[in-house]
């Protein structure tokens, strides 16, 4: 059988299809390996195993980030709050300002931890940021997070 | 019509106007810095299109209309067939056919291939050799040689699978009264519609070649800015033109456009007569086809190094632009590589080249695509077939940049011949690029499906439209994959598709005396039958072949069968399809077959799937169409049917579509309107025998082709009683549900 022949057969198709989506599948799980993990506990009303997210914890935060991974830290912010992890989570909170200096809500989530954990002048800052930026509906926001 | 284009222009310049709109939004707005190159990239990609679409449309602006003047009696012609390797079978249909042409000439076969079987061939065929020994310059050399050698004013050019039509030198050769025309160049027309350039529709009775919307669209509207050029074939010089720029150019291997660039800027003249005049082979397999087009653009883009269009002396400014967008239209390949692995690199890298995919972008995306995509359909004026462009797009993307990257690097060009012999099946390594992008664009999708599955990401919209285009492009490749791929013919001489009558019998079998069937194809060496009575297998078949005033008469052998399920239900054991293989035909007989089938069959075929309504008239024939005001619906039915004068048999047709009120046919002569007609119409349910009016008469296709249109007015009357002869009642009323139901196109 020449390779056209070969490449026109139905078995050939199937099969290289389902080899192919295996192979994508099986690459997607190595390279996503910890925003899955992530997902899974987010989405997970349970409480996460603290363990687990410790873990995940400190191989995302060496990392450097870049803006697209910006919903990635976001979860993992919410994952170490559900765990009482809120230091680390202001880390991720920190770590997440510098990508988006700019996004408001992000700002007044790490302020009110920052104030939470009586930090208050780290707090401040943040404050007086947000309140020269005059913003509006960040409130509003702030209560989507919480 | 002092107005009949500006509908189409103002398409051109409401497209152009929204395409500039889109531009500047995305340069002010919509540059991703984080994703800097892939924006850049898109950007680049997208611009490129702009100067591409407006080049385009500067060259479909207005098309020049010209009716062809008398020719001028006296001048002496000579025409050339230059040839290298093409087989002997081919030349032979050209030579002959050339030989046919009705004003005075002479016809030179220009050997490079310095054949002594070719020399032999030619002098019988009553042509005059001429070879050379060394092969410099290629065709340009050979051409120039020719020049040298002869002695003739005028000069036609066909290339060795070029055969003209009789009437070739009268319709151009008038064009010569004005003393500044130095070339009349026709359309290219391909007779082998099943090489993978075309995609024929049966059933619409439409087909669709690569080449149409340049030779049918874009070259009489060059001709309105006199920027037409020589393509290589079929076409008329004055000598005194060729040699005012030193002959034929050579230094480049598209001898024909550097040629046309020499000319115009020498201060001549050159026209565009649109009517197919001669029909020449396609490349029948990829390979065949991807070495043409790989020596036109490369030819074409090193006219910006030999002879360039912007900066040469003597051209008007449209000519340059006409030119220059040639040029321009062969580096297309870059933009389309970028659209082409641009959306599952988005997937895959997460980078976008868009900053966000917000409504603002969305919605001046969807008007800038709904809008070029209309204007451009509307605007080619019924040519522009966009998945079959884009289709074609793809399969050519990487010898497009393969063209410009060796330019580039200023690498010689060869001169290579395109194969127009036997068809080769495709290669694998020649559909590499559109398989690796299959891979790319599949893997890309079934990516994005799972970071969104996952919820990885949270951009549904940019994920979305990247899978979007991910499959229209993993589509547009594996369709491409699967036509190239397709089991190709082996049959070395293509079938002419068309119905003629065919009168057959079996010399032992005294009782299928004198049926007759009509032929699906057809050429010198064989037919596909059509036939209302079973044939033995195993004993040979006489044949009665009606083409036109002659009659073929021979014998064939059945090679096949078609398969019961190609036919419908109903008429299982009515209807029979054989594929036979002429026996003992001389020479002659053959030839006058294939005068037959390019002069007749193929124009016809041309004429009717060559019908290109544009958008908006085909919008208006569907409201109002005149087939829905006939009372009866003419099915496109083809069957045989007796013409009788006098009670004698004196034509033989084919119906082209059949009513139980009337039908049409197509005859070689012209038949009077008012005539009343007696019939005998052969169904596969038994004859009828009816007597019909001639209600209207047109020439369909030059000198010998009339489409009649009869109504019937003695057996179909308003009874709808119809007479059969030789049928019983089920006979008669099945086809009567026959004539019901029967779907167009399908006997």
């Amino acid at each position: 059988m020449n390779s056209i022949k070969l490449i026109r057969s139905k078995w050939f198709i199937v099969t290289f299809f389902l080899l192919y989506i295996g192979i994508c599948w099986g690459a997607f799980q190595w390279v996503y390996k910890n925003e899955i993990l992530l997902q899974s506990l987010y989405k997970n009303n349970e409480s996460p195993d603290a363990d687990k997210v410790m873990m995940l914890y400190n191989a995302m935060i060496r990392k450097v980030p870049g803006r697209k991974e910006i919903n990635s830290y976001y979860c993992l912010g919410k994952i170490l709050i559900r765990v009482e992890k809120r230091k680390e989570a202001i880390k991720v909170l920190n770590t997440m300002i510098k990508i988006t200096p700019d996004d408001r809500s992000v700002r007044l989530w790490l302020a009110i931890e920052l104030h939470n954990q009586q930090r208050y002048r780290e707090a401040e800052k943040h404050f007086v940021v947000l309140l020269k930026k005059n913003s509006k509906g960040s409130t509003q926001k702030y209560t989507e997070y919480h | 019509m002092k107005f009949r284009h500006t509908p189409y222009q103002a398409a051109i310049v409401i497209t152009l106007g929204v395409y500039l709109y889109y531009l500047i939004y995305r340069i002010r707005y919509t540059i991703n810095p984080e994703s800097f190159i892939l924006s850049i990239g898109f950007f680049y990609a997208e611009a490129h299109g702009f100067l591409a679409l407006l080049l385009f449309f500067f060259q479909i602006w207005k098309p020049a209309k010209r009716k062809w003047p008398s020719p001028i009696p006296g001048l002496s012609v000579d025409i050339y067939i230059p040839t290298y390797n093409e087989d002997i079978s081919i030349l032979r249909k050209t030579a002959l056919s050339c030989a046919k042409i009705q004003y005075p000439h002479t016809t030179y076969i220009l050997d490079d291939g310095n054949r002594p079987e070719l020399a032999k061939e030619a002098e019988s065929w009553g042509c005059k050799y001429i070879a050379r020994k060394e092969r410099k310059d290629a065709k340009a050399g050979n051409l120039n040689n020719a020049l040298q050698h002869t002695d003739g004013d005028y000069v036609v050019i066909f290339d060795a699978d070029f055969v003209p039509q009789p009437n070739f030198l009268d319709r151009t050769i008038g064009y010569f009264h004005d003393p500044k025309v130095a070339f009349v160049q026709t359309p290219h027309n391909y007779y082998n519609v099943d090489s993978f350039q075309f995609r024929i529709n049966k059933k619409k009775e439409q087909s669709w070649n690569e080449q149409d919307i340049f030779y049918k669209l874009m070259m009489p509207c060059r001709d309105n800015w006199n920027s037409t050029f020589f393509t290589g074939s079929a076409a008329v010089f004055r000598k005194r033109a060729l040699n005012d720029i030193g002959g034929i150019a050579t230094g480049n291997i598209t001898e024909d456009i550097n040629t046309t660039i020499l000319l115009y800027s020498h201060g001549w003249k050159g026209i565009y007569h649109n009517e197919v005049l001669s029909n020449g082979l396609a490349a029948k397999d990829l390979k065949n086809y991807h070495t043409q087009v790989l020596r036109w653009a490369e030819g074409n883009i090193g006219l910006f190094f030999v002879n360039n269009p912007l900066f040469i002396r003597g051209l008007t400014i449209p000519q340059r632009i006409c030119f220059f967008a040639v040029i321009f239209g062969w580096l297309i390949g870059f933009p389309k590589l970028i659209y082409f692995i641009l959306p599952p690199i988005m997937i895959l890298s997460g980078g976008y080249p868009i900053g966000s995919f917000d409504f603002s972008f969305i919605w001046r995306y969807v008007m800038f695509l709904g809008v070029i995509l209309l204007g451009f359909k509307f605007a080619c004026r019924g040519y522009g077939k966009i998945r079959y462009d884009e289709s074609y797009l793809m399969m050519n993307f990487f010898i497009f940049i393969k063209a410009a990257l060796k330019n580039l690097v200023r690498r010689k060009s060869v001169f290579k011949v395109t194969g127009k012999g036997l068809q080769a099946s495709t290669n694998i390594l020649e559909i590499i690029p559109q398989s690796l992008l299959c891979l790319i664009c599949f893997g890309g999708i079934a990516w994005g499906g799972l970071k969104l599955y996952y919820g990885i990401s949270p951009d549904f919209m940019g994920i979305g439209v990247a899978i979007f285009w991910s499959f229209v492009n993993g589509f547009l490749a594996v369709s491409g994959i699967e036509l190239v791929t397709r089991p190709y013919f082996k049959r070395k001489d293509f079938r002419f598709i068309g119905a003629i009558p065919v009168r057959y019998s079996v010399p032992s079998d005294a009782v299928s005396l004198g049926n007759v069937g009509i032929s699906r194809d057809l050429n010198e060496h064989g037919i596909s039958l059509v036939t209302f009575t079973p044939l033995p297998l195993d004993k040979p078949v006489l044949l009665s072949l009606y083409l036109n005033e002659r009659t073929v008469t021979c014998k064939a052998t059945i090679l096949y069968t078609a398969h019961s399920s190609h036919l419908t239900n109903y008429l299982h054991e009515k209807m029979f399809i054989y594929g036979l293989k002429f026996e003992g035909l001389s020479r002659e007989e053959m030839d006058v077959i294939s005068v037959y089938c390019f002069n007749t069959i193929l124009p016809r075929f041309l004429q009717r799937f060559g019908k290109k309504p544009s958008v908006f008239l085909r919008l208006v024939f569907r409201f109002y169409h005149h087939e829905r005001f006939r009372r009866h619906v003419r099915k496109k039915i083809t069957i045989p049917l007796v013409i009788y004068n006098h009670g004698k048999s004196s034509l033989l047709v084919v119906t082209n579509d059949v009513s139980i009120s009337g039908l049409s046919f197509t005859s070689y002569i012209p038949l009077a309107t008012g005539t009343l007609l007696h019939m005998e119409i052969i169904t596969p349910f038994g004859k009828l025998f009816a007597e019909g009016e001639i209600m209207q008469m047109r020439e369909i296709v030059s000198e010998n082709s009339y489409f009649v249109g009869v109504k019937f007015t003695h057996f179909f009357g308003q009874s709808e009683e119809l007479r059969l002869r030789g049928a019983g009642s089920d006979d008669k009323e099945r086809f009567v549900r026959w004539l019901k139901i029967a779907a167009n196109g399908k006997n």
